[in-house]
Formats: structure tokens, sequence, C-alpha cells
């Protein structure tokens, strides 16, 4: 399913390391009258580390059962070509965001591994098959602790991961221990969880797997969800160190979510 | 290199902390602070930088209060009778330090929290060189006896990049270690880290280091002042970190006719 850790790794290194130019010196600064003179800067001949930059992991646990057919999963399919296109116009975020796609319909499918946005293009999604919600949710979870691995074994810091749960069902598997991992995960500051319904999503069992409150997509705005995804991606990839993010909220009157 | 020697040997200091240029106008929220301790035994320098947090409101004004009052914890550490001898406990420091924010705070009638800053802090002298910190400053050195550069301390910011541990705060982990005297150091705050920190080996990047205290040992450091601050501000550095940068450095100065590390 997920592809070998040592070509993701070796992935990781090719993306991010170079080297910088060194100027030695800045010639033909002026002095006094007319006075042209080469003059050495004391510092401009230092070099820096080549670091990779550090990374924000996102996955997107995506509903692709049966009942998301039709408009809702192209109206997805836009979002996703849509969240791809806001992070890939930013400069330091398209370095640092990283996307990963679990879809649930039928079964579980990685859809797409973990890569930085500059590199990512939106698998094809079909509805088909039924919501196996609390196995895709346990997936999520080990490809993030997966990769978090990877980071460090490439010395690669990274901020708290963010997950995205979307659907228009209720699970019809057994979910419950899924929901425990993920308050496990939260509690622990492993991970960000965010669950967002669609249509008839069955909110109270959303309620009981996620511990921030779910959010009810209004009507089919995908893109305005997405469009704040990637902004607050943007946001927390761009955070210093010790930043607090604020995030907008989405259940705002002219938000794209209702509580 | 011989005690005697470096009893004798005046540091060369530069300090700068440059606020990101991406970031909000003003000053920043990096501190730094440092003093040449001239003693009946023995020349000291303390070197000190701090990190306002930029989730709390008055962080710089935290960072501000940390530097100085380490600058004061410290100094009259070296000043007592067998400084060179005696252990220093990283929780004396932590209590000052920790202290000062808490008055502050009453001062200002706010919490702690509002202060939080990280801080690091580097003392050599002609016996020991003590580094301490909370948070993910960091303090390299370079050995007297073998000239590398060391970082003895990894930067600590928990497991994510966007949290990290403060002064003031009681869950925050003090870290100090002890070691031979040194050549040069640094204290850096984290927005030096991307540039000056090869994290895939945890170790200083030497050229980075070695080419900072090599100009600081062939110059003088009133005059390399401006170009000190010019480098730290510069696009190409600015292109590689989003966050304020600070810097202390300090070399001691070899004697005509002395050794001139590399």
């Amino acid at each position: 399913m997920a592809s070998h850790p040592l070509r993701a790794a070796a992935k990781i290194r090719n993306s991010c390391t170079h080297t910088m130019p060194v100027e030695k010196v800045r010639a033909g600064k002026q002095r006094g009258l007319g006075e042209s003179m080469v003059e050495r800067l004391p510092f401009a001949a230092i070099e820096f580390a080549a670091n990779p930059e550090p990374r924000c992991p996102c996955v997107l646990l995506l509903d692709t059962s049966a009942s998301m057919a039709g408009v809702r999963i192209a109206e997805l399919q836009r979002g996703l070509a849509q969240f791809r296109d806001e992070l890939q116009a930013d400069p330091l975020a398209r370095k640092r965001v990283e996307v990963a796609i679990v879809t649930f319909g039928g079964s579980v499918r990685l859809a797409s591994d973990f890569t930085v946005i500059e590199s990512f293009e939106p698998p094809r999604l079909v509805a088909d098959g039924l919501t196996p919600m609390g196995a895709a949710v346990q997936t999520g979870l080990e490809l993030l602790r997966g990769r978090k691995q990877i980071y460090r074994d490439n010395g690669l810091a990274y901020y708290r991961p963010w997950m995205f749960l979307l659907t228009d069902g209720e699970p019809n598997d057994d979910w419950r221990e899924a929901a425990t991992a993920v308050q496990q995960a939260e509690t622990g500051r492993q991970v960000a969880f965010f669950a967002v319904g669609v249509g008839e999503a069955n909110m109270d069992v959303l309620a009981q797997i996620a511990t921030r409150k779910p959010l009810q997509l209004r009507g089919m705005m995908f893109r305005e969800m997405f469009q704040w995804l990637s902004n607050s991606l943007r946001s927390v990839s761009q955070s210093g160190l010790t930043d607090e993010v604020a995030l907008a909220n989405p259940a705002s009157p002219d938000g794209w979510a209702k509580v | 290199m011989a005690e005697k020697q470096l009893n004798t040997q005046a540091w060369q200091v530069l300090a700068a902390a440059v606020a990101a240029p991406r970031k909000r106008p003003g000053l920043g929220d990096d501190v730094v602070g440092h003093k040449v301790v001239q003693t009946a035994a023995a020349m000291w320098l303390i070197a000190v930088c701090a990190d306002g947090a930029g989730s709390a409101r008055l962080g710089r004004r935290g960072a501000e209060v940390a530097v100085r009052q380490a600058l004061l914890w410290l100094q009259t550490k070296v000043q007592r009778k067998r400084a060179g001898q005696t252990p220093w406990m990283v929780s004396g420091l932590q209590r000052s330090v920790d202290r000062a924010l808490q008055a502050e705070a009453q001062r200002q009638k706010t919490s702690v929290r509002e202060l939080a800053t990280t801080l690091v802090c580097a003392v050599a002298g002609p016996t020991r060189t003590w580094l301490a910190q909370v948070g993910d400053g960091a303090a390299v050195v370079q050995m007297a006896v073998n000239s590398a550069w060391l970082l003895p301390i990894w930067p600590d910011r928990g497991e994510h990049v966007n949290e990290t541990l403060f002064a003031g705060d009681p869950r925050s982990r003090w870290h100090s270690q002890e070691l031979p005297p040194v050549q040069a150091l640094a204290v850096l705050s984290d927005g030096l880290l991307p540039v000056a920190v090869d994290h895939a080996t945890r170790q200083p990047f030497q050229p980075f280091f070695s080419g900072l205290a090599g100009e600081l040992r062939r110059g003088e450091a009133a005059q390399l002042h401006d170009a000190f601050v010019e480098f730290l501000s510069s696009p190409r550095l600015a292109e590689r970190t989003d966050d304020d940068v600070s810097l202390v450095l300090a070399v001691r100065r070899a004697e005509a006719g002395g050794d001139v590390p590399a």
C-alpha cells in the first residue's frame, strides 16, 4: 500500500537539498569624490547549511462510497484541484505542506501517498461501495506514524499533523476502536483531527470520533471548504516555531459549515 | 591552550537581533545581551539570547526581562571566589529568571504566560564553560583543545515545530552542561537554526561558524558591527528563514604570535 520508506526518504532528500551560491565580493562601491574601489564584504562568504524545510503533513480521509456518486464526488474532485492550486501558489507552503489521501468506498485505499504540494496531483475519485470509515481512520493514523518516523530518520522538523475526515454517511465497520485511537492521538497532541459531514452524514458518530465538534457542510460548498483548508494549512506552515495560529471560523454566517 | 594564556586573552564580541522582514514591523521578539567580566583571577565572557513567544502578548518584554536577569545572575556567579571550581546548578538560574518574570507579570497585571520566552546562556572562563537553556535556542562552542565546533545541547522544541517550551512555564525543562574551556562561542535564536545547524547530523554547520569567527578574529568588533547586522538582515539569509534572527558571537583573540585557530 504505502511506498517503501527508504524510497520515500530518498524522495524527501532529493526534493529539498540545494546549496547557496557564495558571493565573495561586492564590487564597485563608490567612495569619496568619484573614487571607486572593490571592497571586501566581511560576512559575504559565509555558507549556510543545506537544510530541508520543516514539513506540515495533512491526511485527507475522503468518503467515496456509492452515496457520494454524482454531483458530490464531482464537487469534491473540483475542490481538491483548487486546494492544490492555492497551496502551489504559495512559495513556502508548496515546499512544506505534504498531503496524503485515503479513500473509503467499498474498501480503504491509499489513493495518494504523502507528497509535498509542489508535486501533488489529486487522484481521480470514483464513488462505489459501502463506508468502512473506522478502518480508514486507523489507516490514516498508521500512515502518519510512518511519515513522522521518516521525518525523524531524515532530521526533518515537522508541524503537528492534520487529519481531515469527510463523509456523507455513517461507518459500516467497527469505528469505536478508531474513535479511541483518535482521542488518544488528540490528547497526546499527535494530531489535529477535523470531521466534516455532508448531506445526511451521521453527525452523532462523527462527534464520537472527533474531539473537536464536527462541522456540517453547507450545501455543496466543497470548494469553500478546501479554500479554508488551504488557507489554514498555509498559515500553519508559515507560523514561527512558537506561534499559535488563529484559524478562520468556518461556521461563521458566510462560512462553508454549520455546527 | 594553557590556562594562563586563556586568562589574559581579550574577548571580541559581536551581538545583534534582527526582526524577520516578513513579520509585522517592529523590533521583533529576540533580545541579546553579553558582558565581559574581569575578576581578580580571570576574564569571563557571558552571552545570552532570548526569543519571546510569538503567541504571548508581551513576549518581547519577557525576553528583555529574562536576558537582564540571566546576565545579573551569571555575573554575580562569576564574581564569587572559587567561581571556577564550584559546581553551578541550573535550578538557581531557573528560579532567578522565573521570579523576575513573575514580578514583571505582577507589575503588568498579567500572567507569566504572556511573558513566555526561550533563553539560552553561555559563560566562558579560563577553566570552564557553562551552558544553560530552556526552549529552542542554541549555544555553539569551539573547543580550545581541538577547534571543533559543537552543539552540546540540542534545541528543545518538543515534538512538533510550532510548539516549544518557555521560561516561566513549570512544565518546561531547563538544560545545562559543563564543558572544558572554549576559544569561541555563539548563542543564537531558533530563527538561525535552519542555516547554522545541520539537522541531519545534529551538529553546527562548521563553515558557518568558522567563517564568522574567522572574520571576527581578523578584524575589530566595533568596525565589523554594521556588516554583521547587514549579514543578519541580508535577503539571502531571509530566504532561508522566516523568523527573527539573533546571534551573539564571541572569540578569544590570540596575542601577537599566538595560536590563531581556523
